[in-house]
């Protein structure tokens, strides 16, 4: 049990990163594009990064994106940290195959995580939120999304003391089924709690008002920078 | 001799949000003291608490805990459950401390992992709810009583295994007069005992050591006479 | 099991991108409640993923979730529940590819949470715990499978079926024993929801499921190479180095068109690097809104 609560605290720190990622970061220039411009690219990205196998081409989008991101101001480093382990997993899976099919491959894969990283670095969640209904996203799908970014912070914390609760009064040695079950029924007192709680948020989402994603969709000057180079880069792409 | 109980060690703990839980704090937890932590909201007594319980490590410092490292994976996780048997821990919101069914499983949860003979399980429960006076909610639902009796609860399904060393976290907040007179009288029996409390009429009757916290830092340890000093309390936020 | 970007090729993608916009559509459309509910509950099940339970033998796994929202909030509002937390995932987090968004969902929180939900209904009369540990086990098992189907058919990963759905099945069969006690943990605490389910919708979804596979492989079937052939030809490698597996000895040569890659690539990216620049400087002097 006592496992359970330490892991829950340790494997948090890496996610609440990515909550406060935009308070790390100071604004760079692609924090100011327009979101559905950047959404859009990273789609196109994405896909001329995944449907290649020319090492050339891969290569030179990968660090095209790389010298965007540079030249933005994003810390490089940091961005590969968070991207490097899946692509290393699957070229070592497909290193029987062949090698510069698994080099490549990988690469690929590390190219598409990259530019997805890029997107959620720069892009605050509610603008991400605004650029789905934009596109005509369901609207309860947006909602939905929305209430659950805000609240799980809040509900975190909920499991954690859930937990702590139960490792309170843990006064025998448990083995891992036990870990599991009583785990299991923490888990189960915080759903409980969850479900209460949805019953409250929806009274005081009555109370209040739903969140709206109005923006001025206008586009600036900077986006027509980030188209630009975003045509150049798909332009030489398709040239290689 | 007296026993250490809690020893501290420039210990500091910071939530994965990076909220400031507690920062820097050495201080020692004795045998049969009564101790009071003072501090407004946010100050970091609910997290000193889980500290001093053991329910938390420190993400830096040092801490034992009836001798125990807390940072020796292995003989840590090896006595925990001695240690646990001796803490008693009460949180401040008996919501996120009672998660059994009824009422009796709840008072019977952790006697029933103690492998206790039946009649001391039987004579054990029967004190408590008397004392408690619980007859009656035996076997409703915790989550349906009042805030009044989820507290006193609570309280006595810790106090049913006679912990020797007790934690409480804002015992009389949101409770009547007469829970607030029993807690009273739980506070005066011979263990050693941590309230985190801001009601500072509670202190007075009860505490020998004042701890006051602010900002998860300790600002002064001392005497009955740290709740007679109304400039600091009114400074740091307590009235 | 998030596939990310780069292993489905986008036939796959888009067959199963639109094998998810009609369940889930069936599912935004059956659902009368406030999304707050399942919201929270997405939340919920998101925070429980943080937890890593241990397994024997010094590993752990974490809890996917999907049986166990369909059993808490039925199928429509657990399949979209579980759609929330895959597409935050997806755009907070960069888990699970923007291209294979449709596979994950599918896979997730139209599997899982189906499958899972009908298991636990079908065993609920014997013994609800049981019934909520086969739901956990198998719709765990089940997404794997189609999550195996999905990448060996896919013409960029070069594994096939044969390996792909047995590794998948195996090593989630064992893990899904961890996700069927927790489920019948949680489920035994937790009062499950009653759903009426129309017959029509059930066999509608239900033949999707099945069907699956039969899709991807029809979708495949477009413009159909053999994915070894089809990797060889796009690598403009021999056919037969592919098969020896190992680069051959006579490397040097071999890495040469990939060194002058390189190099071509450096240069360009200095080149975009440069233009990057000097926009970024000539829109600063001229526009005061950035």
């Amino acid at each position: 049990m006592y496992e359970l609560t330490e892991k829950i605290l340790k494997e948090s720190v890496k996610y609440f990163q990515n909550f406060f990622i935009h308070e790390y970061y100071k604004k760079s220039f692609l924090h100011f594009v327009d979101v559905r411009i950047k959404f859009l690219t990273a789609l196109i990205f994405v896909m001329l990064a995944v449907t290649t196998f020319n090492f050339e081409k891969v290569l030179f989008l990968l660090f095209s994106i790389l010298a965007i991101a540079k030249a933005a101001g994003i810390d490089i480093k940091n961005l590969i940290r968070r991207s490097y382990l899946f692509p290393a997993f699957s070229f070592i899976v497909l290193i029987p195959t062949n090698l510069s099919y698994a080099a490549i491959f990988s690469l690929r894969v590390f190219t598409a995580i990259i530019i997805l990283q890029l997107l959620v670095i720069t892009t605050p969640f509610n603008e991400i939120c605004a650029a789905l209904r934009y596109f005509k996203f369901p609207r309860s799908l947006v909602e939905s999304m929305w209430i659950s970014y805000r609240y799980i912070l809040s509900l975190f914390f909920d499991l954690l003391t859930t937990l702590i609760a139960r490792e309170s009064r843990r006064v025998s040695k448990i083995g891992y089924l036990d870990v599991w079950k009583k785990g299991g029924k923490a888990v189960g007192t915080f759903f409980l709690k969850s479900i209460e709680k949805s019953e409250k948020v929806e009274l005081a989402i009555l109370a209040r008002g739903k969140a709206v994603w109005k923006k001025d969709w206008k586009i600036k000057s900077n986006d027509l920078v980030f188209l630009a180079i975003v045509a150049f880069v798909v332009f030489w792409w398709w040239l290689i | 001799m007296v026993d250490l109980i809690v020893e501290m060690q420039n210990v500091s703990f910071i939530y994965p949000d990076g909220t400031v839980g507690v920062k820097n704090v050495t201080l020692n937890v004795l045998e049969k003291d009564k101790i009071a932590l003072i501090g407004p909201s946010g100050s970091g007594k609910t997290t000193l608490i889980f500290l001093m319980a053991a329910l938390i490590k420190p993400t830096s410092g040092n801490l034992k805990v009836f001798g125990i490292d807390v940072n020796n994976n292995k003989n840590f996780s090896k006595n925990i459950e001695k240690i646990r048997r001796k803490i008693g821990v009460v949180f401040q919101n008996p919501d996120d401390f009672l998660f059994n069914p009824t009422v009796r499983d709840e008072l019977l949860y952790v006697p029933l992992q103690l492998n206790w003979k039946d009649d001391l399980v039987k004579s054990r429960f029967e004190r408590v709810v008397k004392d408690f006076g619980v007859e009656n909610i035996l076997d409703k639902p915790p989550f349906r009583l009042s805030m009044g009796e989820k507290k006193k609860i609570a309280i006595a399904s810790v106090m049913i295994y006679e912990p020797e060393f007790l934690l409480l976290d804002e015992p009389t907040a949101n409770v009547d007069g007469k829970i607030r007179r029993f807690v009273l009288d739980l506070l005066k029996r011979d263990k050693t005992i941590v309230v985190a409390t801001h009601d500072v009429e509670l202190v007075k009757k009860f505490a020998e050591k004042v701890i006051v916290l602010e900002k998860g830092e300790v600002v002064s340890i001392g005497g009955l006479e740290l709740v007679e000093d109304l400039e600091l309390l009114e400074r740091i936020g307590i009235i | 099991m998030h596939i990310p970007d780069g292993f489905l090729d986008l036939y796959i993608a888009t067959t199963m991108f639109l094998l998810s916009f009609i369940v889930v559509g069936i599912s935004i459309l059956k659902v009368k409640a406030i999304p707050q509910k399942f919201g929270i509950i997405a939340a919920a099940i998101f925070v429980a993923q943080m937890l890593d339970w241990p397994i024997p033998g010094g590993t752990s796994a974490h809890f996917m979730g999907g049986s166990l929202a369909g059993i808490l909030l039925g199928p429509y509002a657990g399949c979209l529940a579980m759609t929330t937390v895959l597409l935050i995932q997806t755009l907070v987090f960069a888990d699970g590819g923007l291209t294979a968004i449709g596979a994950n969902v599918w896979n997730m929180a139209v599997v899982n949470v189906f499958l899972g939900y009908w298991i636990y209904k079908g065993f609920e009369r014997f013994n609800r715990k049981l019934a909520a540990f086969l739901a956990g086990w198998l719709g765990v098992t089940a997404a794997a499978i189609f999550c195996g189907i999905e990448i060996g058919l896919s013409k960029y990963f070069v594994y096939g079926l044969t390996i792909t759905v047995p590794i998948m099945a195996i090593w989630h069969a064992v893990l899904g024993i961890v996700e069927g006690t927790i489920t019948a943990s949680v489920a035994s605490v937790v009062k499950p929801v009653e759903v009426v389910q129309s017959k029509t919708s059930i066999a509608l979804i239900a033949t999707l499921i099945a069907l699956t596979p039969l899709f991807a492989y029809a979708a495949e079937l477009v413009g159909y190479r053999e994915p070894l052939d089809f990797v060889a030809d796009k690598l403009e490698l021999e056919g037969e180095m592919i098969y020896k597996g190992i680069i051959p000895e006579y490397t040097i040569p071999g890495l040469d068109p990939y060194f002058s890659a390189l190099i071509s690539a450096i240069i360009g990216t200095f080149v975009v690097f440069s233009i990057v620049k000097l926009c970024m400087n000539l829109q600063k002097k001229y526009s005061k809104s950035l």
